[in-house]
């Protein structure tokens, strides 16, 4: 069984690499699901107020959806960002570390062994974000270099605090997580070549 | 419209040119450099009873030589004026100007600090880093660093220190014996020894790099001319 965790700044790509790779595995996106308890209309509306109110609630559904996907023997995705923005200001990690250590904990519970799961940066240039945002008309990003900057470092920064709590977790059941755990980074500067390196991550 | 946005808190501006700022490259972006294609000189101005910024931007070749096809835009942007803030001000009209031809050029020069700036971050280093090009930044006055004035003949210069770590972030330039010195410092993708060839390369034989002067001046005309046809249809 696989769990991928692939998170990354908005705009860098991560869904679209995700349609583009084809993978058979489950894909649930934490942005739609933030949206939909806070009933907003646009996935980008989220991170313009505070959603951490509702973390309880959306780590609820991502753990009955691994539970489920992993019962029928589905390898899962999660399609979210490491770092987030809370009333479009300041920045803080997606999910909080406590949530994800218990989902760390959760994931082990089901599967006990045998588990590979994955964190995945999607990450580029900054210059490269901000043309992918000016580029897509169907969302509403912020068109601030210095925004970029900030998203992508930011999400550098607390992707290593996904692996490094889900690690934790793994270790209390006195796992070294070390085997079960991986940590990659995917530059989407070009797109092809980001793809090949996604797809041979998602292979496993 | 412009593609980028633009604070117009100063506080915002300060933090955006510090972030910025860890885009900032010193190193020569394109191989051939002190020859290039073409470059974009950019002289900018900004009206306070009309709160517009006006910018124009010419074409020139590595000799300096200008082409005839100016452009000018003129925006309104109510930023008020702060040393070391200039982009925030004028930003807006030269981005607007710029998002049409930036792909036409591979090198950038303003009247604007480069790196000799109180943040590392002046006029020039920020357009520069914002499009990602080469871009070179010449004044009349130094904002920010420590110098002494050149010998005034023709290409003579001295090094503009940083006032605290003394490192060199640019040069007195003097372009004649007749001339005040100007000063230059990279802005971004191009390193400081180059940023002077250039500009020595453009220099022309006015006292101020020519392709700069004209498009300040350019600038500058245009805004006194909109103020004073708005004094008119009062």
């Amino acid at each position: 069984m696989i769990l991928t965790i692939v998170g990354g700044a908005s705009g860098v790509g991560k869904t679209s690499l995700l349609k583009q790779t084809d993978s058979k595995a489950k894909q649930i996106n934490t942005g739609t699901l933030f949206k939909k308890h806070m009933v907003l209309n646009k996935r980008d509306d989220v991170r313009k107020g505070d959603w951490s109110a509702y973390e309880p609630g959306v780590m609820n559904d991502l753990s009955n959806f691994v539970l489920v996907s992993f019962q029928r023997g589905e390898d899962v995705i999660i399609d979210t960002h490491f770092a987030a923005k809370i009333y479009g200001k300041n920045y803080r990690i997606g999910l909080k570390e406590k949530y994800l250590f218990d989902f760390g904990m959760f994931v082990f519970n089901i599967i006990k062994t045998d588990t590979l799961i994955q964190v995945v940066l999607i990450t580029a240039d900054p210059h490269a974000l901000l043309n992918r945002r000016r580029l897509d008309k169907s969302r509403d990003r912020e068109l601030v270099l210095s925004d970029c900057y900030n998203d992508l470092r930011s999400n550098d920064v607390y992707s290593t605090r996904y692996s490094r709590e889900i690690s934790r977790a793994f270790q209390k059941f006195g796992s070294t997580g070390r085997d079960n755990i991986r940590y990659h980074r995917v530059e989407n500067n070009d797109f092809k070549a980001a793809l090949i390196n996604l797809k041979n991550i998602l292979g496993g | 419209m412009a593609i980028f946005s633009w604070t117009t808190d100063k506080e915002e501006a300060k933090q955006e040119q510090q972030t910025l700022y860890n885009l900032l490259e010193l190193r020569n972006a394109l191989p051939n450099l002190p020859s290039f294609k073409r470059g974009i000189a950019v002289g900018s101005a900004y009206e306070e009873n009309t709160k517009r910024a006006f910018a124009t931007a010419i074409f020139f070749d590595q000799n300096g030589k200008c082409s005839h096809k100016i452009m000018r835009v003129n925006v309104e942007v109510n930023f008020p004026y702060v040393p070391g803030l200039l982009a925030f001000r004028v930003g807006p009209a030269i981005c607007s100007v710029l998002d049409k031809i930036i792909n036409q050029a591979d090198l950038l020069v303003f009247d604007g600090q480069g790196i000799a700036h109180q943040r590392g971050f002046g006029l020039a280093s920020h357009i520069g880093v914002l499009y990602n090009k080469p871009s070179i930044g010449v004044t009349r006055n130094v904002l920010y660093g420590k110098y002494i004035n050149p010998p005034k003949q023709r290409f003579a210069y001295t090094d503009v220190f940083h006032p605290k770590n003394k490192t060199v972030i640019g040069y007195a330039l003097s372009l004649g014996a007749n001339c005040n010195a100007c000063y230059i410092s990279p802005g971004h993708n191009i390193d400081i020894e180059t940023s002077l060839k250039v500009i020595c390369n453009i220099a022309g034989e006015t006292c101020f790099p020519f392709p700069i002067q004209k498009a300040h001046a350019l600038s500058n005309k245009e805004a006194k001319a909109y103020w004073k046809n708005k004094q008119n249809m009062l």
